[in-house]
């Protein structure tokens, strides 16, 4: 396994202006990462359709300056490019082509899809993704669980078509072992009571189904935002890692390493890395793993005042912990 | 919750003047607070209110570096984008302003921002309402 990092990690810093897309990209190398994903329409909307081979060049010269490979392009289905219609199935493909033909002009081997994608879209693009020798995958994110019939019929399709074009971008937030304490503590800012907050947690660790833990707070007379809380824990869910399949880590394009926070040890508050990756080795995933920090998105609460969450020191602990996971399986032999 | 906090900028919120110094509108800076580039086709929706008071969709002009266009002309702008993380100017067509006379040092600003995201059912909506200082 290689780690990456995704853009989005940085995305308040590069919102802010406090790090162009060339800043970010040595921070991306800074933190040790050998690959890097990017979404271009946060990073480089302008060259997106038809980029110019300065940009191109550029791009590249960055990758061999700071030592990285481009691996991962995160595209979105935007059918609803209009108001009063949609877009044709023809709309559609050209709009992907685009899409993928800027990636392939970059170096991206990964196209990051959406479920939101059809899976007769999908079945239609396939000899696109032949043509430009690249492969898609399906981000699978919470609360979004691996028995998912979307997923089911992916699976069935890639079997049935017998093509090693698609597969699964593994999110690792369906591995949520602990409600998100970033999450918790903004629920509280914005009014949930403490007393709620800890039952939350407490109950999401012992994995209570959600309208038991809603019935708890009624009986301790929920207020609007006690509820609000848990539908805000609610999205977070915990996948038992053993129900990742052999045929299901075999579809793995890429793993989205999500995080919402990383303590000074370098360990995830919630996410269960500690059990995933040495499975994923254990069951011969040899991809990247890429990290996509979250944790920002909680301190953007006005309540929350001008604190800035450090995205550098976040990304540098995240891939500090995956190098030692890595480290500690054999898949690297 | 999402950027909302780096929504509404602190600065940039004043009148604007004809060449005859008479009031024609206000104007005020956002950032959209949606994590990518938005494409111009993609604003559904813009409202704002001023100390309660809301304008009317045709009253609104919305500048990025691509120009300055009325909701209306951005419906038909998917390749053009509002950049993520910029600042753009929202222009409220509005003969008295931000009213003649009102020399409060802030107001209440209320800003909805809606957007056709094709993945999400209900499409992205942000709504910020904070006090910002009426420049001369």
């Amino acid at each position: 396994m290689k780690t990456c990092v995704s853009l989005y990690s940085l995305q308040e810093m590069f919102y802010l202006g406090k790090l162009d897309f060339e800043g970010c990209v040595a921070a991306v190398s800074a933190s040790g990462a050998q690959g890097i994903e990017i979404l271009p329409e946060m990073n480089c909307c302008k060259q997106y359709k038809n980029p110019t081979p300065a940009f191109v060049e550029t791009w590249k010269g960055w990758m061999e300056k700071y030592h990285l490979e481009p691996v991962c392009l995160d595209i979105f289905p935007d059918y609803k490019l209009y108001a009063n219609r949609f877009l044709t199935l023809r709309e559609q493909l050209e709009m992907f082509r685009s899409n993928v033909e800027f990636g392939k002009k970059l170096g991206f081997s990964i196209i990051r899809g959406l479920r939101a994608t059809s899976l007769y879209f999908l079945e239609q693009a396939l000899p696109l993704l032949e043509e430009y020798d690249v492969s898609m995958g399906i981000e699978l994110h919470s609360p979004t669980r691996l028995s998912d019939p979307y997923f089911g019929k992916l699976f069935e399709l890639i079997e049935r078509t017998g093509t090693r074009r698609l597969g699964l971008v593994l999110d690792l937030s369906i591995f949520t072992n602990h409600a998100p304490g970033v999450l918790v503590r903004q629920e509280v800012r914005k009014g949930a009571r403490q007393v709620v907050a800890d039952y939350v947690c407490e109950q999401y660790d012992k994995r209570t189904p959600q309208d038991e833990i809603e019935r708890g707070i009624r009986q301790m007379g929920g207020t609007p935002k006690d509820f609000a809380l848990l539908k805000a824990v609610a999205h977070s869910c915990y996948e038992e890692p053993t129900n990742l399949t052999q045929s299901i880590v075999d579809k793995i394009k890429l793993v989205h390493a999500k995080s919402y926070e990383v303590d000074e040890n370098d360990r995830d508050t919630c996410i269960d890395c500690e059990t995933v990756i040495p499975m994923l080795a254990s069951k011969g995933y040899t991809g990247y793993i890429s990290t996509e920090y979250e944790g920002q998105r909680f301190f953007h609460d006005p309540e929350c005042g001008p604190f800035e969450v450090d995205e550098v020191e976040q990304l540098n602990r995240h891939q500090r912990m995956l190098k030692r996971l890595i480290a500690g399986t054999n898949s690297n032999r | 919750m999402l950027l909302e906090k780096y929504m509404l900028c602190d600065e940039g919120f004043h009148n604007l003047f004809d060449e005859h110094g008479e009031t024609r509108g206000f104007q005020f800076l956002m950032r959209s607070t949606y994590y990518r580039s938005v494409r111009l086709s993609l604003i559904e929706g813009l409202t704002v209110k001023v100390d309660g008071k809301e304008y009317r969709r045709e009253q609104i002009r919305l500048t990025t570096r691509e120009g300055t266009f009325s909701l209306d002309e951005m419906t038909t702008m998917p390749e053009l984008y509002w950049e993520f993380g910029e600042k753009a100017v929202v222009t409220v067509l509005e003969q008295d302003g931000l009213g003649r006379g009102n020399n409060e040092p802030y107001r209440k600003l209320d800003v909805t921002l809606n957007l056709r995201v094709s993945y999400a059912f209900k499409g992205f909506s942000a709504s910020v309402c904070k006090l910002v200082r009426q420049e001369c």
